[in-house]
């Protein structure tokens, strides 16, 4: 937090540090507060992207989200009776096939990361920017 | 080329007025979400009901699965593809849940069981109780299909 002239730091005996703070100082206290939105559409406790046979490495460094996403595209693709994408290439050109995903936000929680840990000094990965 | 134009100022318009009004507050059904006309007078809607009025069943953050959808069937339809992959999913945290509050675009959820509702039925955008969407964490999983 830089306090600017609203703070005076100085020197004391023994390798002693003072700092004052003045009036108009701010300082962040963290705090915890409830507010009324209990309800709403979880992913169930426990789901782990692995488990659908994404490698280990890129689900340490994948938003949640983008997995789901993911695991949701190969859930379709099962589900319509498709259990190898690429099989469809034999068929058709691969112009011939399509996505079409969309999203209204996504990667909030990497971009919970970028805002709030990065400024923290917590670890936080180096490309975090392109996951949010 | 007038009418051209005309249609492209149009859009454009429709555009920045779906910017403005955004998905705050819950019009009711027969009003066209972007324009806030009525839906019979808002000529998006009546060139291509799904695209514009879809957004009426729920606000647009999180009707893109249903926007995609169409986007989808249209490809197909107009030879672009022939298989589509289609569907949307949407991220929610904390942080996002609170600044919905913040827009009451979210119901209140000590409210609504003060007055003995149930979760499953919090989100009911059209009844004339409503009073808010509950969101959920959207996925493929709900929306999504292969269509050939």
């Amino acid at each position: 937090m830089q306090h600017g002239d609203k703070c005076d730091i100085w020197a004391g005996e023994g390798g002693h540090w003072f700092a004052k703070f003045k009036k108009g100082a701010i300082i962040f206290v963290p705090k915890a507060f409830k507010f009324t939105r209990t309800v709403a559409g979880q992913i169930p406790t426990g789901w782990a992207a692995g488990r659908y046979g994404i490698p280990d490495d890129i689900v340490a460094q994948t938003d949640r989200a983008t997995l789901w996403a993911l695991v949701s595209a190969a859930e379709a693709l099962n589900a319509s009776g498709i259990t190898d994408p690429y099989e469809l290439y034999q068929h058709m050109h691969p112009s011939d096939v399509g996505t079409c995903i969309g999203s209204g936000m996504g990667g909030v929680s990497s971009l919970a990361q970028m805002f709030k840990d990065r400024r923290d000094e917590k670890h936080v990965q180096n490309d975090i920017f392109q996951e949010t | 080329m007038i009418s051209n134009i005309f249609l492209l100022r149009l859009l454009m318009l429709h555009v920045q007025v779906h910017q403005y009004h955004g998905w705050v507050g819950q019009p009711p059904l027969n009003v066209c979400q972007w324009t806030g006309q009525n839906s019979r007078r808002c000529l998006v809607c009546l060139a291509d009901p799904l695209k514009c009025c879809s957004k009426l069943i729920e606000p647009h953050f999180s009707a893109t699965a249903l926007q995609s959808l169409e986007i989808a069937a249209d490809c197909i339809l107009s030879g672009k593809a022939k298989v589509m992959l289609a569907g949307g999913y949407d991220d929610l945290s904390e942080e996002g849940s609170y600044e919905f509050a913040q827009m009451k675009a979210t119901s209140n959820a000590e409210t609504e069981f003060a007055m003995g509702r149930e979760p499953t039925e919090m989100s009911r955008p059209a009844t004339s109780t409503r009073a808010g969407v509950s969101r959920v964490l959207k996925s493929l999983q709900q929306s999504a299909n292969i269509s050939l």
